[in-house]
């Protein structure tokens, strides 16, 4: 319960915006972990994204012949559901 | 968010109506609530602005039109609690809710990766989900979609993914144990209603997962965490970190590849290989399919619930005409591979659920009326039991007369298949047992549901000493 408010409090100095009492208690231990991982993770991510970016960009160069699949294509989030393996 | 006003727009449990679901009661958000029979959501004045923001962003557009939340019509009716309501909406209803333990492994997967996309296709629009239930996904048309409308809200940069930890307990740590220790690990979901509890899945997993850096990162790593602070409070001043957007999007992207390289291959299991071998010669087999598509372009229903169906050979006659099939097995192997079809080939009709009909699933949660048991989802308008008597009558000691009765309160119309002593598949259950089935032939079996059903059709199969029914539940 404290850490529901703690939530709460943290919130209240960002913005007027009513947070909506996030019901679900989200775990002291849960947060903490992803806050202390936050900075591998983020860096993780923009390796992956680079690389792909990278790889997009060789795939471009040798096959030029050939018609290029748009990059829009490989955004996640694009997929259809159900496809999703 | 000490502003007492604000205070009290939030609802609070003692308000609830008693036409409000029995599910629907965490969020203050808002509540489902049914009407003169159709089924409602209130959006109550705390939510509004997240709800704005969902509708105006283009999200709300966006998920809709992928099929990954349910549309919604405003309604133009009395909220249910006016003076805590900013609107009511009326939502798409979706056929048949099942639950994360009847799912096979395909389907928790897919329902994993389904909240995942969601989460990213939110946070480019600046919301979050701010819960990430398994219940909120319900399988409809044949893939998975959210029908928490309400599961939204504004993203703010820096602080973490409030629904991480209940990401962890209802997807990953349960596909984690159906993947590396036994595939009816699943069932711990029945038992466990928020979840499997991490330090349980981390104790069951085997060491080997402690290599994988985000099996070791979000469960073991997380459920030791989870441990450390269960009895600490946490002060807002002694946290000087925040989330980035990109850490956050890092942590989503982690999630999803710990989820996608989860896999199960089914075999081994005693059906799998069960069309090829049976007691069906190929014409005995055409026979048979004959008969069930007769019989149901004669009975015409608008559903059918197909007990025992295997890999749904037989539902798909039903699925195939366009009527909302659910192929129900015992064996996971079975319900993965069936659904693993409906993937391919693209199936909208055709629902596999893995169920034990010895022991359906129990209503369960709070006050046992969360989570409907399966008669309470019941009746079906049509369901078939092709090969499926013997199990019940024999292998489980069901008596005909107790058959008869539990058949009539799940359907209306029944396909039955009735396997005689003569029966090899009969023979073998009975090889090292004790006969104690006297009236276990066809005179007891027509007059064992006679009493709740017109028998109208009995037919032969062809090359088969099984004789296959059609019946009408009497009123």
């Amino acid at each position: 319960m404290q850490f529901v408010h703690f939530v709460q409090h943290s919130i209240g100095l960002f913005a007027p915006l009513k947070r909506n009492f996030a019901y679900l208690d989200p775990g002291t231990g849960s947060f903490l972990l992803q806050l202390l991982l936050a900075t591998l993770l983020g860096g993780l991510f923009l390796v992956r994204v680079f690389w792909n970016r990278i790889k997009d960009f060789f795939k471009r160069v040798f096959s030029k012949n050939k018609t290029v699949e748009s990059p829009a294509n490989e955004q996640p989030g694009n997929e259809q559901p159900g496809n999703e393996q | 968010m000490n502003n007492p006003a604000m205070n009290n727009l939030a609802m609070s449990n003692s308000q609830r109506p008693l036409s409000a679901l029995d599910s629907s009661f965490r969020d203050p958000s808002g509540f489902l609530f049914s009407r003169s029979g159709t089924l409602y959501r209130q959006v109550n004045q705390s939510y509004r602005t997240h709800f704005d923001t969902l509708m105006s962003s283009g999200l709300y557009q966006e998920l809709v039109k992928s099929g990954r939340l349910v549309a919604h019509q405003a309604a133009d009716i009395l909220a249910e609690i006016p003076e805590l309501a900013y609107q009511v909406i009326q939502p798409e209803l979706i056929p048949f809710i099942s639950y994360p333990y009847e799912w096979g492994f395909s389907q928790l997967k897919d329902a994993a990766l389904c909240t995942l996309t969601i989460q990213k296709m939110a946070l480019e629009k600046g919301m979050s989900l701010k819960d990430a239930s398994a219940y909120n996904i319900q399988f409809h048309l044949g893939h998975p979609t959210l029908i928490d409308t309400l599961s939204f809200e504004v993203y703010r940069e820096g602080e973490p993914w409030i629904a991480y930890r209940q990401f962890c307990q209802h997807f990953l740590a349960p596909l984690a144990l159906m993947a590396y220790v036994d595939i009816r690990l699943s069932q711990l979901l029945r038992t466990y209603i928020d979840g499997i509890p991490l330090d349980l899945a981390s104790r069951l997993l085997p060491s080997r997962t402690k290599y994988n850096l985000p099996l070791a990162t979000h469960i073991h790593l997380h459920a030791a965490t989870q441990q450390r602070y269960s009895d600490k409070t946490v002060k807002r001043a002694d946290v000087r970190r925040r989330m980035s957007r990109i850490a956050f999007l890092g942590l989503i992207d982690n999630l999803e590849s710990a989820v996608r390289h989860l896999s199960w291959k089914p075999s081994g299991t005693e059906w799998a290989g069960y069309y090829t071998d049976t007691n069906y010669t190929p014409p005995a087999l055409e026979h048979k399919k004959q008969i069930v598509s007769n019989f149901l372009d004669r009975i015409q229903p608008k559903n059918v619930w197909d007990l025992g169906a295997n890999t749904g050979l037989f539902s798909r006659l039903a699925s195939e005409r366009g009527i909302e099939t659910i192929a129900f097995d015992i064996d996971p192997a079975a319900v993965e591979l069936n659904y693993q079809q409906c993937q391919q080939a693209k199936e909208k009709h055709l629902l596999p659920l893995v169920m034990d009909f010895t022991n359906p699933s129990p209503s369960i949660g709070w006050n046992n009326r969360e989570r409907d048991s399966l008669m309470e989802r019941a009746p079906a308008q049509a369901a078939m039991a092709l090969a499926l008597v013997h199990h019940l009558a024999i292998s489980n000691n069901v008596p005909l007369p107790q058959l008869a009765a539990f058949f009539r309160e799940l359907t209306r119309w029944l396909i039955i298949e009735f396997v005689p002593k003569t029966d090899s598949q009969v023979q073998r259950l009975l090889a090292t047992r004790e006969d104690i089935f006297p009236d276990y032939h066809f005179a007891g079996f027509e007059k064992a549901f006679g009493e709740s059903f017109h028998i109208h059709e009995a037919i032969d199969v062809q090359e088969s000493q099984r004789r296959m029914y059609l019946m009408e539940g009497m009123d």
